[in-house]
């Protein structure tokens, strides 16, 4: 397995004090907070983050973590030398649980499980007497923008915490296939009856739900604000002079839209209900982007000469006093 | 896309048209109840029709879909970064700003 170096993941010394690794974790941990940074790498680092801190937070697994020695460099092949850990015992659990982020990474590295056991890892906690009924959980679901226009079928993998068949409480693969609603928007999310931890009885009507939070692949040419989605439509001088009708590509196949005469750069054209197919539709703007043909051949270069001569055009005429 | 006779799953959206119970909200956000309470006071959710008979007896609250991604948020704030609920409050204010200004932005054409 890998080895972590917890303090180079906080940026602190081997000697840090208490306060020092608090601070420092606190720090990094508001910078990439997956609700909060905009980093893209967030969501792993927040992860390293919690670990490394959950590992040297307390006098008593730092000292364990320190016993292995300092001789190690991060990612080097690592087995943990026998007994590292006498005369200590790792109790608490807490960190990552059900509502965070059941996500589609383990939550752990392969060090910190062998450190400090698999159940150190998300925690089962019942919170309210009537939990008989398993946890709802939380991931995130990555789909593309044409899913939301069209509907679409994926599958999907997820660790999820669930008890073995000697009790004990492990991560799991689990793989789900998903129907993605047509219409469905970025941060909704989707609520799947019965598909969280199972019941504390093991029966099926008492098992938790699984919220999958819809997240839209960025896209090269589409830009989606809510249920409005946004492209920006090239089109050339004279089609923005003179008018013309031009073919859009829509996440949802092609439209032709009616360019209208006189049209300046910048100007957005509506094709109403052509957005996201949620309930109301949302709207489609072609913002609308005019690009010079380039100069490159003696006949080009001529018609700009042309223009030149046929229009009295002084594009600053507005700037003079 | 399915070719074969696999089973896809069928989900319900949450959006502003489903309605969520008291219950349900603190069970799929893994809030405490007062925590819940709490973040309506702070303003950070809100629930629907609220009135006096509700604001009596929260029970009777009911939350629309967009409630509980708020919850969330708020719940793994104030567990990874122990902020209070104030604090929660303030982030949210200023995400929601953020959110406004990069949707305004978004409009504008990239060229």
């Amino acid at each position: 397995m890998e080895f972590k170096d917890y303090y180079a993941t906080l940026g602190v010394p081997r000697t840090a004090t208490e306060d020092e690794i608090k601070r420092a974790y606190r720090k990094l941990a508001r910078k990439y907070h997956p609700d909060v940074s905009k980093e893209p790498d967030a969501e792993v680092r927040f992860k390293a983050l919690g670990e490394a801190y959950k590992v040297l937070k307390t006098a008593e697994s730092r000292a364990a973590y320190d016993r292995m020695g300092s001789d190690w460099k991060a990612g080097q092949d690592f087995q943990p030398p026998p007994n590292w850990d006498a005369g200590f015992e790792f109790g608490g659990a807490g960190g990552a649980d059900g509502a965070g982020y059941a996500g589609n990474e383990k939550s752990f590295s392969d060090l910190f499980e062998s450190l400090f056991g698999k159940g150190a890892g998300p925690s089962q906690q019942h919170r309210r007497s009537e939990s008989s009924r398993g946890e709802d959980h939380h991931a995130k679901v990555m789909i593309d923008l044409e899913d939301a226009y069209l509907g679409a079928q994926r599958s999907i993998s997820l660790q999820m915490p669930a008890f073995d068949s000697a009790g004990n409480l492990v991560n799991q693969l689990r793989t789900l296939n998903v129907s993605i609603p047509k219409g469905v928007r970025a941060g909704q999310r989707l609520r799947l009856v019965g598909q969280g931890s199972p019941g504390a009885s093991g029966m099926a009507a008492g098992a938790g739900d699984l919220y999958l939070e819809i997240v839209f692949k960025p896209h090269a040419g589409f830009r989606v604000d809510k249920r409005d989605v946004y492209l920006d439509l090239p089109v050339s001088p004279w089609e923005a002079t003179l008018g013309a009708t031009v073919t859009v590509p829509m996440p949802d196949g092609a439209v032709q839209l009616s360019v209208p005469a006189a049209s300046t750069g910048g100007r957005k054209l509506r094709l109403k209900g052509k957005g996201i197919p949620s309930h109301p539709p949302g709207d489609l703007y072609a913002v609308l982007n005019i690009a010079l043909p380039p100069a490159d051949t003696e006949a080009a270069k001529a018609a700009y000469r042309e223009m030149e001569v046929a229009f009295d055009f002084d594009p600053r005429a507005h700037l003079k006093g | 896309m399915a070719n074969d006779n696999t089973i896809y799953l069928h989900g319900q959206i949450l959006d502003e048209h489903t309605h969520l119970t008291y219950t349900e909200l603190c069970r799929a956000s893994a809030l405490e109840d007062e925590q819940v309470t709490a973040l309506v006071l702070e303003g950070v959710i809100e629930p629907i029709e609220r009135d006096a008979a509700t604001d009596a007896d929260p029970t009777h609250w009911q939350f629309c879909g967009v409630a509980l991604q708020r919850a969330v948020v708020a719940r793994r704030l104030t567990r990874d970064l122990e902020v209070n609920l104030a604090g929660v409050a303030l982030a949210f204010e200023l995400m929601d700003q953020i959110a406004d200004l990069k949707s305004r932005l978004g409009r504008c054409s990239k060229a």
